[in-house]
């Protein structure tokens, strides 16, 4: 994997968390929160499972607790976990439709939601949130894998 | 049915990292082993957004500066604007014209903007023009916020040509107290002269007396200013009077036509 692709995936990640928090910030809802960017963490660990490597996992995670000022690993275990999760699964999860890929995405996005409220955070869970979250997650999907193919596909040709 | 994937990876490495996190985040979240980070992210994100809305608030004063200072401009000059055309309507009131008598006179008259005017010729040669934006009837008289400036005598398209009075080729019959006088331009700039028998002149004349148009011309309707005495020479039975006039067409780009003279 090339310097520019490396840039790209972590520049896409650094995107989905500038828009994660302008939505929050916009909506000022307590229930909204929307995790874009584990969409775009799947889509790269769904499209590209060879190249989206351990260290380049590690080193996404870390960066997002720091940007999110979350304690250190709470991101990082949830994107190890799913890392783990699409390595072993990435090509057999390309046999299923993409209704069946976005229930599969919205509940590991559930479980990593989860873990970060009820583990870290329990002061900030709320079901709504959970609810909210699980759908958007379904929503948004087709979206977010659309984009990030379109860079994938213009920007980082070589990751196959 | 293969129960993995043909994708060659260590669970062992993905565990092993597991466990070290879960490590590092139960010691943070008991300890705040990382919160010096935690600082160094909020002193980021207070500096950035301190210099986004420092920058914001720059640009905006910028653009709402700008877009004042556009519309004081515009408002300046539409008031200017109106100011000369106030001051080229007062100038019939403030000259002695009992012989005006066509209220229209009085009305506002028709504006127009300079589109040419040689300001080199004006200096140095004899022809005096300029060419306006509207090309009104032909031989009606045309002032500034100053006063008479000349006559309208030829229309080019949408254009008119003014003939200035200080001209060589224009002719302005005038009156200087009770005394009749044919006066012309001798292509000097705010400058005409007229030259007359002593015999014909009534009363006297001296130097700052006040001149007017003596309506005999047929164009320019009598008792308008049109300058004052600058100089008086007696060249034998006659007498060489240079007029100064009031007018300088130089000084703006608005010009104002009398259409019903």
């Amino acid at each position: 994997m090339s310097f520019k692709e490396l840039l790209i995936i972590n520049l896409s990640l650094f995107g989905a968390y500038l828009i994660d928090s302008s939505i929050i910030s916009f909506v000022n809802q307590s229930f909204v929160e929307i995790s874009t960017v584990y969409l775009v963490f799947f889509y790269w660990s769904y499209a590209a499972p060879q190249q989206f490597t351990l260290a380049l996992v590690i080193l996404s995670g870390i960066l997002l607790d720091f940007l999110t000022a979350s304690f250190i690993g709470t991101h990082t275990l949830i994107f190890i976990f799913f890392s783990l999760v699409f390595r072993s699964y990435a090509y057999r999860l390309r046999l299923f439709s993409h209704l069946q890929i976005a229930l599969i995405i919205a509940l590991l996005s559930s479980i990593g939601f989860t873990f970060k409220y009820l583990f870290i955070y329990p002061e900030g869970y709320l079901y709504s949130k959970l609810i909210f979250n699980f759908f958007s997650t379904i929503i948004f999907w087709p979206l977010i894998f659309g984009i990030c193919r379109y860079l994938r596909r213009h920007y980082a040709y070589t990751i196959k | 049915m293969a129960s993995g994937t043909p994708l060659k990876f260590s669970r062992f490495s993905y565990i092993f990292f597991i466990v070290c996190f879960s490590v590092i985040l139960f010691f943070d979240s008991k300890n705040n082993v990382f919160s010096s980070l935690r600082v160094i992210q909020a002193s980021i994100v207070i500096t950035s957004d301190l210099l986004v809305n420092q920058t914001k608030n720059f640009f905006s004063s910028v653009y709402v500066s700008q877009t004042e200072k556009q519309k004081l401009k515009k408002e300046a000059r539409e008031l200017k604007n109106k100011y000369e055309a106030l001051l080229a309507k007062n100038f019939f009131l403030e000259s002695n014209a009992p012989n005006i008598e066509s209220q229209s006179m009085r009305s506002n008259p028709t504006s127009a903007k300079i589109v040419n005017f040689n300001a080199y010729k004006y200096i140095c040669c004899g022809v005096h023009e300029m060419l306006i934006s509207k090309g009104a009837p032909l031989f009606r008289p045309v002032l500034n916020a100053s006063g008479l400036i000349g006559q309208l005598v030829e229309r080019q398209g949408n254009l008119g040509k003014i003939l200035l009075l200080s001209s060589s080729k224009h002719f302005l019959p005038v009156l200087i107290g009770s005394s009749y006088c044919n006066a012309s331009g001798k292509g000097i700039p705010m400058t005409i002269s007229c030259r007359t028998d002593v015999s014909e002149i009534n009363e006297t004349i001296f130097r700052g007396q006040l001149v007017y148009t003596s309506g005999l011309g047929g164009i320019f309707p009598k008792g308008l200013k049109v300058g004052d005495v600058k100089e008086i020479t007696l060249l034998g039975d006659a007498a060489e009077i240079v007029i100064e006039l009031a007018a300088d067409p130089r000084i703006s780009p608005n010009v104002y036509i009398i259409e019903e003279a």
